[in-house]
């Protein structure tokens, strides 16, 4: 390859030494290792359940129970991954067992995969709000993957989006995480990107807030501690962020002003499940009273309601539906959204119900 | 939401094993350009088809969830390589052609050698070159599959191959 190479000749040669370089490279057969893992994992990721026969009535009791105990601990929005209930993969003994673990407590070897909370902004009938999905990531790092997963970056440094299309991102695109101290009173959180600390064109102050807040519950979330969050921007302290005031340091907001009022925890969107499957979240109802409706396209095909463990403050729900396989939309909303008309606080989730 | 008609439609399963017949040696060698060890490569790729499974139903398409699989491949590798760290990067890597543990003839030894020099020089580059590079000239993907695969401009997948290629060639030169 000389400089006066014509540079067709040059990028045909490019083409056949990187067809070249893993000529040799023959895989081993890897089918039967994918399928195992894709076959009777329920609620891998939260993203996909596929509940077998015995393990749908185990799963489906831990599920019940870790709810439970996060409503005992009056914390609703306690961060612990469904994957807890259930190891996500058979690959090694370790997962298991750090998959309930403080998502940054340990370090895991590269390609290995853990479960962290993101949240993710959506409109509510009170303006922007904070919703929660659990992400899975392959990392080391549990709590700057989850910051990455927030501002729209993937674990591993490509776009990431949330799974439920009624969420978003609010943060300008390329911004990144740079780095992020976990310590013992504060968490720092030091963010690259581009003019961070002005509130861009066209974001509300209102978004701009909800953004920040975003990353203060997904940090401390992913943390499991609440502690204040510093923020730097490129390395020095910022005192602005998206034109909010976050110095010297930001507390998690008032859960009742900055979450959604309704949030379905399980099953994720998207997933696959067999009737009957559980529903569960939490809400702040009106008389604890949450309504449920499983649709096709606007035709209701069932519905019900059920009642949160409390009234007017962030409370565990759940539910079973049963239904005919095929494709739904499932919506839990406040109660008294019945003869007003008047849009109350929902979440949705597209899910497919599939022969058991 | 859509209730489409479910005749002709592959489940997440099919999907798994249709795209694994067809691509999975190809992606491993992708990636195997992008993190030099064939055995990180196997697993980036196993890991890549257990997600495309678990978003299956919202990728539903055969080409969209290639375009997952070669994203994911690439992110993961990425990521692979960040987590590795740089000592490890240089160290001699599991090399990728079986081991000759008995004298081979010369050629098979100087297609080693040519391999060997390609798949080094390809880990000084930049990150961002060598995966336009692998993605352009390996997979031969077109400028907006690769803007798209990386989330980049075409003006920067543009400039990143033309900057790899030119890097690449001064390495090769400079190790013979």
């Amino acid at each position: 390859m000389n400089d006066h190479s014509p540079k067709d000749r040059d990028l045909h040669d490019l083409h056949d030494l990187l067809q070249d370089a893993v000529r040799d490279v023959e895989p081993r057969d890897a089918l039967d290792a994918i399928r195992s893992r894709t076959k009777v994992t329920p609620m891998h990721s939260g993203r996909n359940w596929l509940l077998g026969s015995g393990a749908a009535v185990v799963a489906v009791a831990a599920v019940i129970i870790a709810v439970v105990v996060l409503g005992n601990q009056g914390t609703p929005q306690a961060d612990n991954p469904p994957v807890a209930t259930s190891p996500s993969r058979h690959a090694s003994p370790s997962t298991a067992a750090s998959a309930s673990a403080s998502a940054s407590a340990e370090a895991r070897t590269a390609g290995q995969e853990t479960t962290v909370p993101v949240y993710y902004p959506g409109d509510t009938p009170h303006g922007v709000r904070l919703y929660r999905e659990f992400h899975q990531v392959v990392t080391t790092e549990g709590l700057s993957e989850a910051l990455n997963e927030a501002v729209g970056r993937a674990a591993d440094g490509g776009p990431s989006k949330p799974y439920d299309p009624d969420y978003s991102v609010p943060w300008p695109s390329g911004t990144t995480i740079e780095g992020v101290d976990d310590g013992a009173d504060q968490i720092t959180v030091n963010l690259g990107g581009p003019a961070l600390a002005q509130r861009p064109a066209g974001m509300s102050d209102a978004t701009a807030r909800i953004a920040v807040q975003q990353l203060v519950y997904t940090a401390t979330a992913a943390a499991q501690k609440t502690v204040p969050v510093r923020f730097l921007i490129d390395g020095n302290a910022a005192t602005t962020l998206l034109g909010v005031d976050v110095s010297p340091s930001v507390e998690r907001g008032d859960s009742l002003k900055v979450l959604a009022l309704v949030w379905v925890s399980s099953p994720n969107e998207g997933a696959q499940v067999t009737s009957p499957f559980t529903v569960t979240g939490v809400g702040a109802f009106f008389e604890a009273n949450a309504v449920w409706e499983l649709k096709q396209g606007s035709k209701v095909v069932k519905h019900g309601h059920t009642t949160a463990q409390e009234c007017c403050t962030l409370s565990p729900y759940s539910f079973k539906v049963s239904a005919p396989p095929g494709d739904y939309t499932l919506v839990v909303h406040d109660s008294d959204a019945s003869g007003t008309g008047r849009a109350t606080p929902q979440d949705t989730k597209d899910v497919t119900v599939i022969k058991p | 939401m859509t209730v489409a008609g479910t005749d002709r439609r592959w489940d997440a399963d099919t999907a798994v094993e249709q795209l694994y017949a067809a691509h999975y040696r190809r992606l491993v060698r992708l990636s195997v350009l992008l993190v030099r060890d064939q055995q990180t490569a196997e697993e980036v790729v196993q890991d890549a088809f257990v997600a495309m499974h678990g978003r299956w139903r919202s990728l539903r398409d055969p080409d969209k969830a290639l375009a997952y699989l070669r994203q994911s491949v690439v992110n993961r590798s990425r990521s692979v390589l960040r987590h590795r760290g740089v000592e490890a990067k240089y160290a001699p890597a599991l090399h990728t052609s079986q081991s000759h543990d008995e004298p081979a003839a010369d050629q098979p030894v100087l297609d080693a050698e040519r391999r060997t020099h390609v798949l080094d020089a390809l880990t000084r580059l930049p990150r961002r070159q060598r995966e336009v590079l692998a993605l352009r000239y390996f997979l031969d993907l077109s400028e907006s599959d690769i803007a798209d695969t990386l989330g980049i401009s075409r003006g920067a997948v543009k400039s990143h191959a033309s900057r790899g290629s030119s890097a690449l060639r001064t390495f090769l030169e400079d190790a013979r």
